[in-house]
């Protein structure tokens, strides 16, 4: 069986060949002063097609053409050749106009979201497995129910004792707002939120305040909050796997679009040979 | 003598040919496999979670090439970076098919995939119950239309509930789906017996 | 770790189904409802948690689904309708799954793009979206063009909506006619005469291919001018645009290497278009003209690294040849000081960019005093053209002739040529000059006349002679349109043409003196033109010898000779100037309409007359060179240079030369003892190193376009 890296290595050389045949091409053309933005745009152009069939693809499980693994090779190889391309077809100039800035600032947001995505796709799932916990997203909020009943539980049980309230005055003020909800979008950028850690000393803390049971309601609490904080994990770092689709495919249908009038407009005002 | 003999069935197979690559997966690997009689599949579904990125395109294969119903989920015994998911293994010995009263789940004739056949299963869940690794599904069937309405027995006004599991795609080209659906080579229907593809494909 | 959460049983882990588009409302509290919406997004708790009782003989059955807990405890009313509990709580408001989501907003946004684009190419705003970026500052200018208002300036596109831009996307082809089209915009502002010739604006240097040609290969002989033969290229007539030559591509740098895999546009199209090269649109301080220096040399036979490495030498800078013949080297030791005064010949166009050589008056008549003065001087030069005698001939019969004072051996250039124009002289003209017979050698003819018995002949082109002196003698109009009419007949064009006006107007001057001739010599001839029997017995001797100085300039009659002739009357005379080029155009044109006999023996006539003159034009022709067609009056500027695609500024040289008089920096004389003819002008060819020193990497700009340009625009 073929290993990553035997295709890693080989791909790279077939895109860097690819690459050099390509700025070769472009540079000869352009010596003998042919139009180079011409057939740099059509090949741009069949290149953001095909790479939009990977789409079309992963929607059609039959007829059976290809794995989609390889379809994904592909497209991450020729997406990255189509950024060079895109950077030749331009001539690594930034556009003037306002329809041209639009598209190519609609083209980049493609790009790199491509680039962020591969970045994301291949260090997010390293870090969920080595996290464990392994949830299914859409599940997550059952979860987090029945994590926030077992604490309510366990708060319930600890007022059993000597009637002391610390555990529940203390999960009423910090943990309650905690366990009612996955922690904010902006924080799941980052990947250690410290919130947990703190709650967790507190608690401990808090030990010397209570009595043999409830220092063992305590600690099963503490678990609690150990497994809320994966679940926050899984939720945020598999959102951010979901999310960044949601930038990269929409996005696609305008560049599109953006496309086709470019086409258009090209050959309507095209003023030489 | 009988210690060799042990110490063959106990120790884990050495390639013999010169030349070929040594299966190198560690030893707790094999150690989940068998206790959890995992070994019994002859298409286990491993998911690298490594390298999944838990976006469920081979929930939408399997799903599409079945009416919209899906024949596995996506959760399952963890070992490591890897899952074994609660889809049909295709056992060599199936418990399932001990004591189904109607015969629905059988082996296929095309190459012995375990099967169940929808029309003759009554839903009584036998299978399910038996199953060691809870890889069949009690569902309510849904019709085609857009509604997708629980389909509904006229004569006792229930709904009707039947078997699922993982048919390998019988009934089209190409094999499971799901191998093929995923992006990032994180699927794979793997024989147990065969230890040298297992060793080749945990060490990709 | 795991989540204990997590049950894998069957009954622990519902069916999941990632596909669907809608979830149910409560799934995100955390407590979605076993069955889920349907397909349509519309919750299911009303049609399932409540029942279709059904009917088993008496008894009524509940029929709720497990998934809404099954059965009720209580079963159906006894009149058979439901009883379970409405289940409100259960309802639920369906959310989309994030797939479903993320779907929406696909064709959200593809709507949002798709309706921006329709509203931005809609009429108020298409154009400034549309425009790709700001026009340069030279273009901006132009009126209509300004704030992105017009493109249809420049654009037939401009003019037009979508609707027709797709129609052009789908019919047009790039090449054909169109591209014409789109240069011609161009065109309609940058076309003055002499500029950019219209109909050779899209070819390779705006000239014909043909001219490309002969261009290189001058270029590549190393004396062009002086080499006995020129190049044999045919000059096309035609702008037919050939491939230039097979000097497309060489390759001498990797950049170059690539070129050859290519065939560019030179071999394929042989024309090219402005925006090639001129690329619009890139803001406002763009520079048009910029190109870069591989793109020349993709054509370019000798191609090179840079200025510095490689460039060819200069072999032909200064222009060598061509102009006024001067040699400076020899001038050198002409001067009391030894030492060349450049200012003193030569001084700055108005513009400062090239050195002009001042008026003859100013430069040369210094010392090559060519004005004569009056019958005192002794400046005048010897030189005295012999144009009217009338030859020796015996008539037979008596014939109306000076016999006393007809001294001439042969006929004079002027009188052939004149004689030429007469129609009725042209046959014996024809004869006196015929190859095989007297081969312009009067007396041989006349000899010939004898021989074969044809005297009238003599008498013919005695007549002839007659009625040339007639109307160089006359005055009126009719003498002077007589004139213009056999001018224009000699040399074989049309009486608009400038050197016969020219030719004419010299020739009046001469009325005065050929009258006095007329008078002297043949006082009857107007009688015996009209027909009338005259002798030449009854003529008075001519008695006045007034106007006979040797030294008189001008027009004047020699007695001693009985002649007419002329001595110039200062450097750049005008008879002997025109007639000098009459001579040198209608004698050397190529052209010649054979199926006319009297133009075939007319140019006949002009090539002997010229091939005669030529020593005696010796005296012009030794400062003023010739080329093939012209002679050079003025001085070559490089103005006149074989190609103009060389332009050198002189003034901000100038102003770097430590004494600004220091010409020698640059232009070195070749005072060497063997100074061959390639060096006419006297000086050794520049040294690259010269410019080198400065024009190099680091420091003043090296670049091709710095020298060269594609257009011949200004020296």
């Amino acid at each position: 069986m073929k290993t990553f890296r035997f295709r890693l290595f080989w791909a790279i050389i077939a895109s860097l060949f690819l690459a050099i045949l390509f700025v070769v091409g472009m540079l000869s053309y352009k010596i003998v002063l042919h139009n180079t933005a011409f057939i740099s745009g059509w090949i741009l152009l069949v290149m953001v097609l095909v790479l939009t069939l990977f789409n079309v693809r992963k929607k059609l499980t039959y007829p059976p053409l290809f794995k989609s693994a390889t379809w994904m090779q592909f497209h991450i190889y020729i997406g990255a050749l189509s950024v060079l391309v895109f950077l030749l077809h331009t001539e690594w100039h930034l556009p003037n106009g306002v329809f041209e800035s639009i598209f190519y600032c609609l083209f980049v947001f493609v790009a790199g979201s491509g680039v962020i995505g591969i970045y994301l796709t291949r260090t997010i799932p390293r870090q969920l497995a080595g996290r464990g916990g392994e949830v299914i997203f859409e599940r997550i909020p059952m979860f987090l129910k029945e994590l926030r009943e077992q604490a309510e539980g366990l708060v319930i049980d600890s007022l059993q004792f000597n009637d002391s309230t610390i555990i529940a005055d203390f999960y009423n003020t910090k943990l309650a707002a905690y366990m009612s909800a996955p922690r904010p979008v902006s924080l799941r950028v980052f990947r250690h939120d410290r919130l947990r850690e703190e709650y967790q000393a507190e608690l401990k803390a808090l030990h010397r305040y209570l009595s043999d049971e409830e220092q063992e309601v305590a600690e099963k609490i503490s678990d609690v909050l150990a497994l809320k904080d994966v679940l926050d994990f899984h939720h945020g770092r598999q959102g951010l796997l979901k999310a960044w689709l949601f930038v990269h495919i929409p996005l696609t249908y305008a560049v599109l679009l953006f496309m086709v009038v470019h086409l258009v407009l090209v050959h309507a005002f095209y003023g030489g040979m | 003598m009988g210690d060799e003999k042990m110490t063959e069935l106990h120790t884990i197979k050495e390639v013999p040919e010169a030349g070929k690559k040594k299966d190198n997966f560690d030893p707790s690997m094999m150690e989940f496999l068998v206790e959890n009689r995992l070994i019994n599949g002859t298409q286990t579904m491993l998911i690298d979670l490594d390298r999944c990125t838990r976006c469920d395109d081979c929930l939408q294969a399997c799903a599409s090439g079945h009416s919209n119903n899906p024949r596995f989920i996506r959760h399952g015994r963890i070992h490591g970076h890897y899952m074994v998911a609660n889809a049909c293994m295709h056992c060599e010995d199936p418990v399932c098919m001990i004591g189904c009263p109607t015969g629905a789940i059988h082996r296929s004739e095309r190459n012995g995939e375990v099967v169940i056949n929808d029309l003759t299963c009554i839903g009584c869940g036998t299978c399910a119950i038996s199953c060691p690794y809870e890889n069949i599904r009690m569902v309510n069937v849904r019709d085609q239309s857009d509604e997708s309405a629980v389909m509904v027995d006229p004569v006792n006004g229930r709904p009707i509930v039947k078997a699922t599991k993982c048919d390998l795609c019988v009934e089209h080209h190409g094999g499971p789906a799901c191998e093929r659906a995923c992006p990032h080579d994180a699927l794979k229907r793997a024989d147990m017996n065969d230890l040298d593809f297992l060793s080749d494909w945990l060490n990709r | 770790m795991r989540i204990p959460l997590q049950e894998l049983g069957f009954k622990e882990s519902t069916y999941e189904r990632p596909n669907q588009a809608w979830v149910c409302g409560w799934a995100k509290d955390g407590d979605p409802c076993k069955h889920g919406p349907d397909g349509n997004g519309r919750c299911t708790a009303h049609a399932q948690a409540i029942c279709q009782p059904r009917g088993d003989g008496d008894r009524w059955l509940c029929t709720r689904a497990d998934a809404f807990g099954g059965s009720c405890t209580e079963g159906p009313r006894p009149d058979g309708s439901c009883s379970c509990p409405t289940p409100e709580h259960l309802v639920c408001q369906p959310t989309r799954s994030l797939r479903a989501k993320r779907g929406l907003l696909v064709k959200l946004v593809a709507a949002a793009t798709f309706g921006f684009l329709v509203l931005m190419l809609g009429d108020p705003w298409r154009q400034g979206f549309v425009s790709p970026g700001e026009l340069s500052s030279v273009h901006l200018a132009i009126e209509g063009t300004a704030g992105e208002e017009n493109c249809m300036t420049c654009h037939s596109a401009g003019s037009q909506g979508p609707a027709a831009w797709i129609e052009t996307l789908l019919t047009a082809s790039d090449d054909g006619e169109d591209h014409h089209n789109r240069s011609e915009q161009c065109l309609a502002c940058h076309f003055k005469d002499g500029e950019i010739a219209r109909e050779q604006a899209m070819l390779v240097h705006g000239v014909a291919s043909g001219q490309l040609e002969r261009v290189t290969l001058i270029a590549q002989s190393p004396n062009p001018d002086q080499s006995p033969e020129k190049p044999s290229v045919e000059i096309q007539a035609n702008v037919d645009v050939t491939v230039v030559g097979a000097s497309v591509i060489g390759a001498t740098t990797s950049q170059l290497i690539l070129a050859d895999l290519v065939h560019g546009p030179i071999e394929d199209k042989p024309e090219i278009a402005c925006s090639n090269c001129h690329q619009e649109h890139r803001g406002i301080n763009h520079d048009l003209r910029l190109m870069d220096d591989v793109a020349c040399q993709v054509c370019h036979q000798q191609s090179f690294e840079s200025f510095n490495f490689g460039h060819p030498r200069f072999t032909q800078v200064p222009r060598q040849t061509g102009g006024i013949s001067f040699d400076h080297a020899k001038h050198e030791e002409r001067f009391e000081s030894g030492k060349m005064n450049c200012a003193g010949c030569h001084s700055l166009d108005s513009q400062g960019h090239t050195m002009e050589v001042k008026s003859f008056e100013n430069a040369c008549e210094g010392c090559h005093e060519q004005r004569s003065t009056d019958h005192h001087g002794d400046v005048i030069k010897k030189n005295t053209l012999l144009m009217i005698q009338l030859p020796e001939i015996e008539f037979e019969d008596d014939a109306y002739w000076p016999v006393d004072y007809a001294y001439g051996e042969s006929l004079t250039p002027m009188m052939t040529m004149l004689l030429a124009g007469d129609d009725e002289a042209l046959p014996l003209l024809e004869k006196i000059y015929d190859e095989d017979g007297a081969a312009g050698d009067l007396y041989e003819w006349l000899i010939e006349t004898d021989d074969n018995d044809e005297p009238a002949l003599r008498v013919e082109l005695a007549m002839a002679l007659k009625r040339l002196i007639a109307e160089l003698a006359d005055d009126s109009k009719d003498g002077a349109k007589a004139r213009i009419d056999r001018l224009a007949s000699a040399l074989g064009t049309t009486v608009d043409d400038m050197h016969v006006q020219h030719l004419a107007n010299d020739l009046a001057s001469a009325n005065f003196v050929m009258l006095i001739f007329k008078q002297l010599y043949l006082p009857q001839v107007d009688a015996d033109l009209a027909g009338e029997d005259v002798s030449a017995e009854d003529d008075d001797q001519p008695e006045t010898q007034w106007m006979t100085s040797a030294t008189t300039a001008g027009w004047r009659v020699d007695f001693d000779d009985a002649s007419v002739s002329y001595r110039p009357l200062t450097h750049g005379d005008s008879l002997l100037k025109d007639w000098m080029e009459a001579l040198k155009i209608h004698s050397t044109k190529p052209a010649v309409d054979v199926t006319n006999r009297k133009s075939e023996i007319r140019a006949g006539l002009q090539k002997h007359i010229y091939a005669e003159l030529k020593s005696d034009f010796n005296a012009c022709t030794k400062c003023h060179t010739q080329e093939e067609q012209t002679i050079n009056w003025n001085a070559a500027g490089r103005a006149s240079g074989f190609s103009g695609y060389t332009k050198f500024n002189h003034s901000p040289h100038i102003a770097m030369l430590p004494d600004q008089d220091d010409c020698m920096t640059c232009h070195v004389l070749n005072t060497g003892s063997a100074n061959d003819l390639s060096m006419p002008r006297g000086f050794l060819p520049h040294r690259n190193e010269r410019c080198e020193s400065c024009h190099a990497p680091g420091k003043a700009n090296n670049t091709c376009l710095n020298c060269h340009q594609y257009h011949k625009l200004r020296p």
